[in-house]
């Protein structure tokens, strides 16, 4: 019966929805001055608005998003994450450690039992949060929805885990290659950009929208992000929409899709595509999806790929970090 | 859940209440109906179907000029040649993704609600729509086992998704049937409590693969989008290839229409009346099954069709099965073709899950019929 298969299959995807959209995306400020390494405890109120203080430096460290870890393992501290979620697959030593798999809900007790000091992640809601409160181990919620709030992010992952002045390096880092990168397309003309990150329905594609991480590379990167005027991270748009908008550039962040995978050869083929400008120039590209999709410290990368992608003009060296198109 | 037991099916004594019911019809909606001659409504509802696909052919996401879509079909008839006054992209939007799909919103909204008909006939369950025998959990299990297949299998031009959800929804049916079957004979209560424990574990068992298989949880908006229902066709070879097996089962479904106007008398009524029960349920079992097959493979599960244009169409032109069965296909394609228009152009650029707009649509405009059916309502 239909009644019961919505029972079983869809409160499984509410919930997961509520994981993704439950939570206000608020970016984490400090709220004190900024601590020595050793100054702890420390306090920060984080995406969820809770007041969280980390009482001593962590050694145990849980991290529920592949974006941290990926920040953890360059602030030094892979020696300290005794564990991460199942994506976590950057950099490979991670593979090593224990993996949690965090749906529809984290394994609370599995956490609890790995005696953390300290728990990050990324989109887990806040029913989560309050069993993590309710057994005292210091719970952060990072949820970055730009390049901005990326920067915070590593910041503040850097002060509560005693790593400042390593995280502030790599800020500084981050914001050298994006002022080089807008300096770079700084006066070129804005090309119109469609970033895809799923289209194993061709008709109706989810695409990049105009809040969220890879929305803003888009922009910062010289491009007009063709879905900029919808109000969601990544949405899903009809066909007829990409035809009529008519992209010049088309970027691919599901080549490496777990499932049904995407190729720019392919796009030519999907109903009525050949006849959209970027299909017709050959400017249908690979992104790496890893770079842009996790705000951490890679996106800088994913940035200055897309860049170089809308752009070729600007640069025209050869790409120091290798993209996905040679 | 209510079941009607066969005996109670005795309380209907007419299978082709024509003409005796006439009292009361003034509280009746549509009353006048059931006496018009049923080619003149089939011929209302053709026109109807025209005119709805004309109207969702030339109303999309994208802003066409109406004028300029009217020019390109015709042209495209090859009756006209229109100078090309519009962009090649508009043509592409025209011809490769709306018109395939308002097609197929038709054949979708037929299949469903002949499929409606046919197992509400067969199970005398008002509460019976395509999915009620197994096919929405068959359909759900082969759908996300073929998202993880992927492109890697095709087969005639459809992806694993199409093919793999049609298999589903066949074979889970195929199977209610044989769990079902007692001694030879397929007593309905059986067929209901059967299909609703395959569907269920069906069911879950998509639950359990979301949850152990960690590439399908990056999918679930996706397949969540699958579940509320969604058209999509890759190209006119799957129209066709659907439209014409939906339409050989079809007219399979048409011989059957007095053997399902017996089995409102109940199966020993019918018995009596010369109709062979046990060959004919297996029938309407097998037809309604590849019916909601053809709907699910390229629609996904959509709800509320095949459950109330049923019910419309019968407080509209009465219970006769051999009336009922073709003018509510017409109505559920009717139905269907401006419920995708909404979805499709409702929140553009975004597209609405068609399951939203067949409930909202659909549900008050059955609750306002049936209150003022009140008693007379006859099925």
């Amino acid at each position: 019966m239909r009644g019961i298969l919505w029972t079983a299959i869809l409160g499984a995807a509410l919930a997961l929805a509520g994981c993704r959209t439950g939570s206000p995306n608020a970016s984490p400020t400090l709220s004190e001055a900024p601590a020595s390494v050793s100054g702890f405890p420390v306090t920060v109120t984080d995406a969820s608005r809770r007041k969280v203080q980390i009482p001593r430096l962590p050694e145990r460290i849980v991290s529920l998003a592949p974006a941290h870890t990926e920040t953890l393992y360059a602030l030094g501290l892979g020696e300290k994450v005794v564990a991460a979620d199942t994506y976590s697959d950057y950099p490979e030593t991670v593979k090593a450690k224990a993996t949690l798999n965090c749906w529809p809900r984290p394994p609370t007790e599995q956490i609890v039992a790995l005696k953390p000091d300290l728990v990050v992640l990324f989109t887990q809601g806040d029913d989560f949060l309050r069993e993590m409160d309710a057994v005292g181990i210091p719970t952060v919620k990072l949820f970055a929805t730009s390049y901005a709030e990326t920067l915070q992010d590593i910041r503040t992952l850097g002060r509560i885990t005693g790593t400042t002045a390593t995280a502030e390096e790599m800020v500084r880092t981050m914001e050298t290659r994006l002022a080089a990168v807008e300096k770079r397309v700084a006066g070129a003309p804005p090309r119109t950009v469609m970033l895809e990150l799923d289209a194993v329905d061709p008709a109706r594609p989810f695409v990049a929208g105009g809040k969220g991480v890879y929305g803003d590379l888009l922009e910062r990167a010289g491009g007009k992000n063709l879905f900029a005027d919808l109000p969601q991270p990544a949405v899903q748009v009809s066909a007829e929409q990409v035809l009529d908008r008519n992209p010049e550039v088309i970027l691919l962040g599901d080549t490496k899709a777990p499932v049904q995978p995407q190729q720019p050869e392919a796009v030519r083929s999907r109903p009525g595509w050949a006849q959209i400008r970027a299909v017709r120039n050959g400017e249908v590209y690979r992104v790496y999806s890893e770079r842009i999709t996790r705000p951490g410290l890679r996106l800088v990368e994913g940035l200055e790929e897309i860049a170089r992608l809308l752009h070729p003009d600007r640069f025209p060296e050869p790409a120091a970090v290798a993209g996905s198109n040679e | 859940m209510e079941i009607r037991t066969e005996k109670e099916g005795t309380a209907i004594p007419d299978p082709t209440p024509d003409g005796a019911r006439q009292a009361g019809s003034r509280r009746r909606p549509f009353a006048g109906a059931r006496r018009l001659p049923l080619g003149f409504i089939l011929a209302l509802l053709a026109v109807l179907l025209v005119l709805s696909m004309a109207v969702a052919v030339a109303v999309g996401s994208a802003q066409l000029s109406t004028a300029d879509v009217f020019r390109m079909l015709l042209n495209r008839a090859g009756l006209t040649r229109f100078p090309t006054t519009w962009e090649p992209h508009e043509e592409q939007i025209l011809f490769a993704l709306r018109f395939p799909r308002v097609v197929a919103a038709a054949i979708v909204g037929g299949c469903l609600a002949s499929a409606g008909v046919l197992l509400q006939g067969l199970l005398r369950n008002p509460m019976a729509d395509p999915y009620v025998v197994g096919a929405s959990g068959g359909a759900a299990l082969g759908a996300v086992l073929g998202s993880l297949l992927g492109s890697r299998v095709a087969f005639l031009g459809f992806g694993a998704v199409p093919v793999l959800a049609f298999v589903g929804a066949v074979g889970a049916v195929a199977l209610v049937a044989n769990l079902a079957s007692v001694g030879g004979r397929l007593p309905i209560v059986t067929v209901l409590l059967a299909g609703f424990a395959v569907s269920t574990l069906l069911g879950y068992t998509v639950s359990l693969l979301l949850v152990i298989d960690a590439r399908l949880q990056l999918q679930l908006p996706r397949i969540y989008g699958w579940l509320l229902g969604g058209i999509s066709v890759a190209n006119w070879t799957e129209v066709s290839l659907i439209g014409a097996l939906a339409l050989a089962t079809f007219c399979g479904a048409l011989a059957l229409g007095r053997s399902l106007n017996a089995f409102s008398l109940g199966e020993e009524g019918a018995a009596r009346l010369g109709v062979a029960v046990e060959r004919d349920k297996r029938w309407i079992l097998a037809v309604s099954a590849l019916l909601t097959a053809c709907a699910v493979s390229i629609s996904g599960l959509i709800g509320f069709v095949g459950l109330v244009v049923p019910h419309v169409t019968r407080l509209a032109c009465g219970p006769d099965h051999r009336r009922l069965l073709p003018a509510a296909t017409l109505a559920g394609a009717v139905f269907l073709v401006l419920a995708d228009l909404g979805a499709r152009t409702m929140v553009s650029p975004v597209e609405l899950p068609v399951g939203i707009l067949t409930a909202f649509l659909g549900g008050p405009v059955f609750l306002v019929l049936l209150r003022r059916a009140r008693r007379d309502y006859q099925w």
